[in-house]
């Protein structure tokens, strides 16, 4: 056998080895590629998300600057315009600065740091007011106590001298002073959140008013007319109330009205049995600011007012108003035009704070103004005598509590009691009255007539 | 005007009305008063109206006028002396002390009418 040669095997040897070394380098290589293609995706990827976060830190760099303008637009815009927002409602707060891009959670935040804002500042306002408020009803109450004690000096002192007619002169002007100044002082004690003072009797209407009348510089400018049954009062406990609203109607109207003129009063009792006093001035009227103001102050339902509300000097007798009308239920409105073009302020007072005031028991004052007669019962001659004894029970009782000469006919303004007075200016009782010789004459032609006919009948039946 | 322990609601000033100077004293708290006929002025106060109905069919003295309407004396002659100034009352001088018989210090009329006998004896002699 012939053995193989030697190189022959050699070479053999190194084929396989070649081969075997040639595949194992092809599997490397693919190896090789395969990794080179992953980590080239892996680089990609990596790069991607770097360039994401690069934006992301862009954007939240952005949305930083955004805020920090918008807290500064916070600072130096929107918190000052809240603070004139505060004070008066004309003055608009600005929205946010970037309004469309800003964040919903952004803006709620934004717009919680107002609300809070002013939240603190009107509770702290409100404590302050409060504080002050006391303080004033502290010092105000105290001099109207003193006030009313002068009053009461005052008065006995013009009770008890009647030397020479300049003291008694001086006595009374200095009472009509003290009368004012106790109104002022009334006045800001009520805005304070005071009681009016004092509970009266229940008291009549008209005097009632002529007494609200007094407290005022000028009173002889009111003329009141009082169109209600004399005994008609107002009850004890809104008798001050009522008092101090209508002074302050009425020192209104004589403060826009001219000097010369006067202003009227007119004190009705309407159908449903309220009873309305009427204050009319011949001023310029109120703007229609100013009336919806006034109407807002003295309707019941908004006494949250305070003193820096007011104005300064502060204007203060319609908030004095509204807390005695939300306090003792009557009602004022003082929107309406008067005829003379100024501003008609009308009181109602409702029946329930109405009361009838025995005349013979507590006899009207001779200073309030006597109701006018109603002019229903003036109209029909014919029937004077019937409507006479019909309304003379009450006056009857007047007339034995004056126990003073009548002179009814010298009294244009009392109930009706004369007849002269009643007669003289009407001419139909005249002929309404029996007349013999008219009567006769009216019989006799009657008569004259039926006779007349019956003949003439007659002469037709017999013919 | 007070009503018991009452705070006073209508004050006498009401009466007289505000303004002008007093006018001097004339008239005494016993002079007579009475109305003359002449109608009241528009200024005049309801209580002015009320004095001149007290005294149309009659006279009363200014105490008594004011005593009637629940005013001070003092008040009642000021409303007396405005109404006088104004010509709507006229006062007359009050009853001479004279002519009360049983003044203790004083002449009486029986004794001033004789002494008037006297005189006029005297201008007839």
């Amino acid at each position: 056998m012939t053995s193989p040669s030697e190189p022959a095997v050699v070479l053999g040897a190194v084929t396989v080895v070649m081969a075997a070394v040639a595949l194992l380098l092809a599997l490397s290589r693919r190896k090789q590629v395969r990794r080179c293609r992953e980590m080239d995706a892996a680089l990609k990827s990596a790069e991607a998300r770097t360039r994401s976060a690069e934006s992301r830190t862009d954007d939240a760099e952005a949305r930083e600057e955004r805020f920090r303008a918008e807290v500064s637009h916070l600072v130096s815009a929107r918190l000052p315009a809240l603070k004139l927002n505060l004070i008066s409602s004309h003055h608009p707060v600005p929205g946010l600065l970037h309004e469309k891009t800003a964040g919903p959670e952004d803006a709620e935040l934004l717009d919680s740091v107002l609300t809070r804002v002013s939240e603190i500042v009107l509770t702290e306002r409100r404590r302050v007011d409060a504080a002050a408020r006391a303080a004033l009803r502290g010092a105000s109450q105290d001099s109207q106590a003193l006030s009313y004690r002068l009053q009461s000096e005052l008065d006995a002192l013009q009770r008890e001298f009647t030397g020479s007619r300049q003291l008694t002169h001086r006595m009374l002007a200095a009472d009509h002073l003290n009368e004012q100044n106790l109104r002022l002082i009334q006045r800001t004690a009520i805005v304070c959140g005071a009681w009016p003072g004092h509970v009266r009797k229940d008291t009549y209407v008209a005097e009632l008013v002529t007494g609200a009348s007094s407290r005022l510089r000028g009173f002889d400018r009111i003329k009141i007319n009082s169109r209600i049954a004399s005994n008609v009062g107002i009850v004890g406990r809104a008798a001050e109330p009522v008092a101090v609203a209508c002074a302050e109607l009425m020192a209104n109207a004589l403060e826009h009205s001219r000097d010369d003129l006067a202003v009227d009063v007119s004190l009705i009792q309407t159908g449903n049995g309220n009873v309305s006093i009427t204050v009319d001035d011949a001023g310029k009227g109120m703007t229609a600011e100013a009336a919806a103001r006034g109407v807002r102050l003295v309707s019941a339902d908004s006494q949250d007012v305070m003193l820096t509300e007011l104005g300064d000097p502060p204007s203060q007798g319609f908030v004095a108003i509204g807390r005695l009308v939300a306090d003792y239920g009557f009602h004022v409105s003082v929107d309406n035009p008067s005829p003379y073009g100024g501003v008609r302020a009308v009181v109602t007072i409702p029946p329930n704070l109405l009361a009838s005031i025995d005349e013979e028991a507590e006899p009207p004052s001779a200073m309030a103004p006597q109701a006018a007669v109603a002019p229903k019962a003036e109209r029909r001659p014919s029937a004077a005598t019937e409507t006479a004894t019909a309304t003379e029970t009450p006056a009857d009782d007047e007339k034995s509590r004056a126990s003073a000469p009548d002179g009814a006919d010298g009294l244009p303004q009392r109930r009706r009691r004369g007849p002269a007075a009643t007669t003289g200016g009407l001419t139909v009782p005249s002929y309404r009255a029996p007349d013999p010789e008219r009567s006769r004459k009216a019989w006799s032609e009657f008569q004259d007539g039926l006779e007349g006919g019956r003949t003439d009948s007659d002469s037709e039946e017999t013919q | 005007m007070s009503r018991g322990h009452q705070r006073r609601l209508l004050p006498a000033y009401l009466a007289t009305g505000a303004g002008g100077a007093p006018l001097p004293t004339t008239l005494d708290t016993l002079t007579a008063l009475r109305a003359s006929g002449l109608p009241l002025a528009a200024y005049h106060t309801p209580v002015h109206r009320r004095v001149v109905e007290l005294v149309t069919d009659g006279s009363l003295t200014a105490v008594e006028i004011a005593a009637y309407l629940g005013l001070p004396a003092s008040v009642g002659l000021m409303l007396a002396e405005q109404l006088v100034s104004d010509g709507v009352l006229r006062a007359s001088v009050p009853v001479p002390d004279a002519l009360a018989p049983s003044r203790a210090g004083r002449p009486s009329m029986q004794l001033m009418e004789e002494v008037l006998s006297g005189l006029q004896s005297l201008r007839v002699a």
